[in-house]
């Protein structure tokens, strides 16, 4: 028997840009449309046996709480339905359902009747309850004069007390101490052992491996994963780490390079924005951001297909049009078929396509980032023309879909461009195959490190291990000199806090005499990662030791790569040093 | 409504609370309830009974005209004050709404139950000047308690409108002060109908207010049987706008959890 049924859930907010949209909308009777439809929720299905514990994990805004207002009877859904036989006990916040200016006493008596219980049986169980939330005397206190965690022992204290069949909780465990948290798991316990259905929802991958019979992954609204706790746990980190990397990936990637040394800005777009003409939709209207690229702030306009800007520009003999294009990280995987950047130019009445571009990031990794790009605009020179960013795509559901134009303007070339060289910093295919990086690089390049593998022992990439697995890394480097001599290259594990462990070639006894210039090579460090759960990073340097005190920094990158371990046995610290334990007879 | 009385324990309990923060311990709550309401009486006696000398039909006493205008504006007063914080009680408890899963319902009822305290304490003040100008009432007295269950459905009603309607347009609450200051003196409470040019006087027997002063009137100042054609429309308004109200109010209370 199924004691939560829910089929097809869905949940769809309307956003608005202005209250005033609401009204209109209101009086209108469904003749004027003034928001955009965002889906917390879509296609929620799943059933919990009676009896059972299941974990609801999700980053923020997954629509973790959504699902469990709904279920909780607060909101109402907008597609589908669900069915709960028996009566629910819902922790959703801290201190909801509290008044402030009465009594901890008068607050259970409020709580027990809306959980519909007569005086008589919360009298049964009052002396119960505040036992269990250790408050003493502090019950006849008003609420206001609480703290945090006493709130929260008295409302768990509550919520389990009122001989509910069906308990939620909400993260709520979190905020009490541990003494108290250690009574709540083994008050969930006996409820588990009474036969109670629990839902327990949070961040909390340990509440979630240690009390659930199963769980469920939440992303985007979306039941991504389902199943045994260890096994959606396990996905729901390489969710976030993959999260990690994109995001860095998409701080840290620019395709090409912005001009400019030899040009003069004639036209900046993002300064001129207020004087274009916008078509957006209405819930994100296009507007100006600033980004980090590596590491410097940028100003783009974010234009959420489907969108399109035009500007009235008088174009100069020996100008070009110099802009680029990205989508954020975050809409990557929510946008397979991509988005379509057009820049059109209407000049004399004619609309001529100077520029066509669809970046897919899911597919392609070298779609992401920022593409910087050039285009002449000889054809028009002397003319007032319109031009015309466009962007467009499957624009229907506004969580995805950032797409946006980076620092665009028209530039001249002048008379005599300098000679200089603009420098190619790394060239494009190597970057976007790096894994992660909140990366910090730095050395005099005599050498480079091209790019780092993580891979597995079967040699697959990856960022998940498992304590105790073999963890591949692979440097791959090039030299911009012939022989160097004293060439070491070093790899190091850390955590947030410290380095956990390190080595180099030269340690190692690895000699690297006689490498050519401009050629590549890969030196690899196989490791056995003997360590507790969490998140760790990678540091690899190339470097030429000339003394013990002297060390050339060709090119040191920190934090390149990020990965992410898991142990089952629980430990504390960080390295397993394997403890044999036994009892010593006597 | 079956599930609201299984919520009786509750709004009981809702009730009490909310009086005992009002009244308990505080001597601005008794002023608010019980002094305000008799300054007002006497401010509005001394201008239209002693400055303006209006008078009720068939009596040249300054006293009939302010039992006449007591009898009316207690439980006005008490109808304006119980619709004005009825129509705040969705907004105002979001913090329940948005995270307990019981009905919305509830705010409304017991605000507006828990606001006729004051019509209580109105007509007990009433009752007390009675006494003392009149001597004992009359045997209609005990019409009373039908025109208190008329004027408690009309005030559900208004109080079910304009609760959920606050949710979706937040100006409501603040647009009824004046509205209400519209209504009272389009009302015949402090002048009589007969003031009225007769060519108007249909306006004011489209006012449902009126109606339900005039039960009023004739249970407590006047002593006599209602008029059926003053009973009768208003009994069948109150209950029709009733059933309307809590369908408007079922249809609507879906949006209260993600709009508060």
């Amino acid at each position: 028997m199924n004691a939560i049924m829910v089929n097809s859930l869905g949940k769809k907010f309307k956003l608005f840009t202005s209250p005033g949209g609401r009204f209109l909308e209101y009086m209108s009777i469904g003749k004027v449309k003034r928001h955009t439809d965002f889906w917390a929720l879509k296609d929620i299905s799943f059933d919990i046996p009676t009896g059972t514990t299941l974990g609801i994990l999700g980053q923020n805004g997954s629509g973790k709480s959504t699902l469990l207002s709904i279920l909780a009877g607060v909101l109402y859904p907008s597609a589908g339905s669900f069915e709960i036989k028996g009566k629910v006990s819902a922790i959703l916040e801290l201190g909801s359902g509290f008044h402030p200016e009465f009594s901890g006493r008068d607050n259970v008596y409020m709580y027990g009747s809306i959980m519909g219980l007569s005086k008589q049986e919360i009298d049964k169980r009052f002396d119960e309850i505040v036992l269990f939330s250790e408050l003493g005397d502090f019950i006849n206190q008003p609420l206001r004069t609480y703290s945090s965690g006493m709130i929260v022992r008295l409302a768990f204290s509550v919520a389990v007390h009122v001989d509910a069949d069906i308990l939620i909780v909400d993260e709520a465990l979190a905020v009490g101490d541990a003494i108290f948290q250690h009574r709540c798991f083994r008050k969930i316990r006996e409820m588990q052992a009474a036969g109670k259905t629990i839902l327990y929802v949070g961040h909390d991958t340990d509440a979630v491996r240690n009390l659930c019979t199963s769980a469920l992954l939440l992303d985007g609204g979306r039941i991504i994963e389902r199943g045994d706790p260890n096994y959606v746990i396990n996905k729901y980190y390489a969710l976030i780490a993959d999260r990690e990397r994109a995001y860095i990936e998409g701080n840290l990637i620019e395709h090409g390079d912005i001009p400019t040394e030899g040009y003069e800005t004639v036209y900046n777009f993002i300064q001129n924005l207020n004087a274009a003409k916008i078509v957006s939709p209405p819930a994100i209207p296009v507007h100006e951001q600033t980004i980090e690229v590596n590491s410097t702030p940028r100003k783009v306009i974010f234009a959420h297909a489907p969108s399109e800007i035009t500007y009235s520009v008088t174009i100069g003999t020996g100008s070009s049009l110099a802009f680029s294009i990205g989508i954020m990280p975050g809409a990557w995987d929510k946008i397979p078929q991509g988005v379509k950047f057009d820049i059109d130019i209407l000049s004399d009445g004619i609309a001529k396509s100077i520029f066509s571009r669809v970046l897919q990031p899911k597919r392609n990794i070298g779609d992401r980032g920022w593409h910087n790009f050039l285009v002449p605009l000889k054809p028009f020179s002397g003319k007032t023309v319109s031009i015309i960013f466009r962007t467009s795509g499957s624009g229907d559901d506004l969580s995805y879909g950032w797409s946006a134009w980076g620092w665009g303007k028209i530039v001249k070339i002048e008379e005599n461009p300098p000679t200089k060289e603009i420098k190619k910093t790394i060239s494009e295919n190597t970057l976007s195959d790096v894994f992660s990086s909140g990366e910090e690089r730095f050395g005099n390049k005599r050498g480079e490190i091209t790019h780092i593998e993580l891979m597995d022992e079967n040699l697959n990439r990856t960022n998940c291990f498992n304590s105790g697995d073999i963890a591949i890394v692979r440097i791959h480097f090039v030299l911009h000199e012939d022989s160097l001599e004293n060439l070491t290259i070093g790899c190091t594990l850390k955590n947030k806090y410290c380095d956990i462990y390190g080595t180099n070639t030269k340690w190692q006894r690895l000699d690297l005499r006689n490498k050519k210039r401009d050629r590549h090579y890969i030196v690899e460090f196989s490791q056995s990662l003997k360590i507790n759960s969490g998140t760790y990073s990678i540091n690899a340097g190339l470097v030429i030791v000339h003394s013990n005190t002297e060390i050339e920094v060709l090119d040191r990158r920190y934090d390149c790569l990020i990965f992410r371990v898991e142990k089952r046995d629980p430990m504390v610290g960080i390295i397993d040093l394997e403890s044999a334990v036994k009892e010593i007879q006597i | 409504m079956t599930s609201i009385f299984e919520y009786r324990g509750l709004i009981w309990n809702f009730i009490k609370r909310d009086i005992s923060s009002k009244y308990v311990g505080s001597l601005l709550g008794l002023y608010w309830s019980v002094i305000n309401p008799i300054i007002t009486l006497i401010v509005y006696i001394i201008v239209f009974g002693v400055f303006l000398k209006v008078r009720i039909p068939g009596s040249t006493s300054i006293w009939d005209f302010a039992l006449y205008f007591a009898a009316g504006f207690l439980p006005w007063l008490a109808f304006q004050d119980s619709v004005m914080r009825a129509s705040r009680s969705i907004i105002d408890n979001k913090n329940y709404i948005k995270k307990v899963p019981f009905p919305s319902e509830i705010f409304p009822i017991y605000i507006t139950l828990s606001e006729f305290v004051n019509l209580f304490i109105g007509l007990g003040i009433y009752l007390i000047l009675f006494l003392i100008l009149k001597g004992m009432p009359t045997i209609f007295i005990l019409i009373l308690p039908v025109a208190i269950i008329l004027q408690l459905v009309f005030t559900l009603s208004l109080a079910f409108f304009l609760s959920s309607g606050a949710v979706y347009f937040r100006d409501i609450p603040t647009m009824l002060g004046p509205l209400f200051m519209i209504w009272f003196w389009a009302t015949p409470i402090a002048y009589t109908m007969n003031l009225i040019p007769v060519n108007f006087q249909w306006i004011v027997k489209l006012n449902p207010a009126y109606y339900m002063v005039e039960i009023y009137r004739d249970a407590l100042f006047y002593g006599k049987l209602p008029e059926i054609n003053i009973l009768v429309p208003f009994l069948i308004f109150s209950v029709v706008l009733f059933v309307i109200s809590i369908w408007f109010f079922r249809k609507t209370k879906t949006g209260f959890g993600e709009l508060l």
